[in-house]
């Protein structure tokens, strides 16, 4: 799965720590996330969405390996 | 009234609140305890202090409980993705901790069979099968109720 977070990130002029505050993670997490290391639970996905006002498909795009 | 206890002790746990964590400076707590009991090793070693034996095994034991603190206190940044690796780490170490302490006993009996010094009994530490098998019991006890819960 690839995710369009720093793009999103970018478009609200926020940076990681930023974001992390805002959903209540640590920089880190925002850090693995960008990077496909890791992914999130829905919850967190959700309140990102909410955030960067855009549907949840917009941030996480499932690949054709995930299928 | 069985039910509804295990049901609301998985409803915490889903919630991430049943498994007891500790707060972040319990870290310190631990590694002193860890450094004290070595401090206090060492000097048992070095002086001659009545009754060596049996504090030695009591430094032992508690640089096994700062461990133990040192494994229950929360990170830092305690987040969604540090609690799931604090679980791929606690299936590991349990894992591997388990195969390693089984393997032993095995590769001992093998090695003392081929020297032909195979014992009249398997030589059983009690402790040993008591930590096993609670273990196992354990794991195979809450991997059931979430299985039936959660």
């Amino acid at each position: 799965m690839k995710n369009t977070v720093h793009v999103q990130r970018a478009i609200h002029h926020m940076n990681q720590t930023e974001l992390a505050q805002a959903i209540g993670v640590s920089r880190q997490t925002i850090s693995s996330i960008e990077k496909n290391r890791y992914v999130p639970s829905t919850v967190l996905a959700l309140k990102m969405a909410r955030l960067f006002k855009v549907p949840v498909e917009d941030i996480f795009i499932l690949e054709e390996s995930d299928e | 009234m069985k039910g509804s206890i295990l049901k609301r002790f998985c409803e915490l746990e889903k919630k991430g609140g049943a498994f007891p964590l500790l707060p972040a400076s319990f870290l310190w707590i631990g590694i002193g305890v860890c450094i004290l009991s070595i401090i206090a090793m060492t000097i048992i070693a070095l002086q001659a202090v009545d009754h060596a034996l049996f504090f030695k095994e009591l430094c032992m034991h508690f640089i096994l409980v700062g461990l133990f603190i040192i494994t229950l206190a929360k990170d830092k940044n305690e987040d969604e993705r540090i609690k799931g690796l604090r679980y791929r780490a606690f299936a590991f170490a349990f894992v591997l901790g388990t195969f390693t302490l089984l393997m032993m006993r095995i590769v001992v009996v093998t090695v003392n069979s081929i020297k032909d010094e195979l014992p009249q009994d398997w030589e059983y530490d009690q402790s040993f099968f008591y930590i096993i098998s609670s273990y196992l019991f354990y794991y195979l006890m809450y991997f059931q109720i979430f299985k039936k819960q959660l």
